[in-house]
């Protein structure tokens, strides 16, 4: 076997990258090495191109940012349609009586996972677009992605359980959560295959739009004063605890206005302020908002 | 020179050299070289997925085309990726000189 057989044959053993994208790397690769062989040998063609295992790595690191990227959007789109189609469903609907309050407690935090997991997801894309992120953040992107997904079902599945009546609007956001979970899954097959995947990655959401804004002084400056008082990567403790108080304000607000007595009130609040802290204890480190606790 | 300098700044070299004319990526690679005089000598296969991440981005457009008894795949710059060539020069420009007066050096 000559050096360039060798070589590409150790290529194609390291590349996750499978298909088309595989086939035209190999192919550019084999001529370029070629070329460079017919003026400079097949040795030293082969020492100039590089080590296998880092070029190997480039290649499904770059194509993975593209396809976490291209997921992210296709996920937004189609989990937008399901939550416009369940909101319509639960508005056109009754409540069934027969239906555990545990199926209502469901929708309200799953609901709330999937859109806090689509919404960093979204301003992390946003901030990496163009520009080759790294590999802890491709990692973080997928992982992001695949959350929204799982919390978007259980929305869905727990608002079936919840409402009745003739649609069919089930159909429709089932539908679009199974092309939310088609685009998740393109997204983070090659993230998963990456070395960085093993390990725990942060990412913080509110460094994520400072470089957004970074353009935009006075909303820049904004982000950067709130990001010094509360970001989970930089004071967790303070920001799910400081969050955990506004959501179960909003929680309380909420019901009140809608003519629920103080104690069931409160009840909410008490429900919502603990899944903030439960979902931010567990979900924290998937979400790559905190550092996974080593025992 | 160290490659971790040039690493980088290779999206914008390639935009460069490709404003010049069309290449495929073992040209690009010896025209790096030459315009360099042997400064820039990066593992020449991470050409291969700066110009991939490239042609995603929509800055430069490919195909396969048949010379000398051989198949390469030819990049050409984009309208995108013509300004956003011309962006990269004004943007190394103003930091090289930023640079060189930090540093106390003419450019």
């Amino acid at each position: 076997m000559s050096a360039i057989e060798a070589y590409l044959a150790e290529l194609r053993s390291a590349l996750r990258v499978k298909g088309r994208a595989r086939r035209r790397i190999l192919a550019e690769c084999a001529g370029h090495l070629r070329e460079a062989a017919s003026g400079h040998g097949e040795a030293e063609a082969v020492a100039r191109f590089g080590p296998v295992d880092k070029l190997a790595a480039s290649f499904d690191a770059e194509l993975a940012a593209h396809r976490g990227q291209r997921a992210t959007v296709g996920m937004t789109l189609a989990l937008a349609a399901a939550a416009a189609t369940v909101l319509d469903f639960a508005h056109s609907g009754r409540p069934d009586p027969a239906a555990p309050h545990a199926f209502a407690i469901v929708f309200g935090i799953a609901g709330q996972v999937a859109a806090v997991a689509l919404v960093i997801a979204v301003v992390q894309a946003l901030r990496w677009r163009g520009t080759m992120p790294p590999a802890g953040a491709l990692v973080v992107l997928a992982r992001r992605n695949r959350v929204a997904v799982t919390a978007a079902a259980l929305t869905i599945a727990a608002a079936a359980g919840t409402v009745t009546g003739r649609s069919l609007a089930p159909l429709g956001a089932f539908g679009a959560l199974g092309i939310a979970l088609w685009c998740a899954r393109r997204g983070s097959r090659l993230a998963r295959a990456l070395p960085a995947a093993r390990g725990s990655h942060v990412e913080s959401p509110l460094e994520d739009l400072a470089v957004l804004a970074a353009g935009a002084p006075v909303v820049g400056g904004g982000v950067e004063w709130v990001r010094n008082l509360l970001d989970p990567v930089r004071h967790p403790v303070r920001t799910c605890a400081v969050v955990a108080v506004f959501a179960a304000a909003g929680a309380f607000a909420r019901d009140q206005w809608e003519g629920a007595a103080t104690g069931p009130a409160a009840l909410t609040a008490g429900i919502e302020a603990a899944a903030v802290i439960g979902a931010f204890v567990a979900l924290g480190p998937t979400l790559g908002l905190r550092t996974r606790r080593r025992a | 020179m160290r490659p971790d300098l040039i690493r980088g700044h290779l999206d914008g070299l390639l935009l460069s050299i490709l404003s010049e004319e069309p290449a495929h990526g073992y040209g690009l690679v010896e025209r790096l070289t030459e315009l360099s005089g042997g400064a820039f000598a990066l593992p020449e296969g991470t050409v291969y997925p700066a110009l991939h991440r490239l042609e995603r981005d929509g800055l430069v457009a490919s195909r396969w085309l048949a010379g000398s008894g051989r198949r390469r795949r030819v990049y050409r710059l984009t309208a995108r990726g013509r300004r956003a060539s011309e962006s990269a020069r004004a943007e190394w420009r103003s930091f090289a000189d930023a640079m060189a007066r930090v540093l106390g050096t003419t450019a």
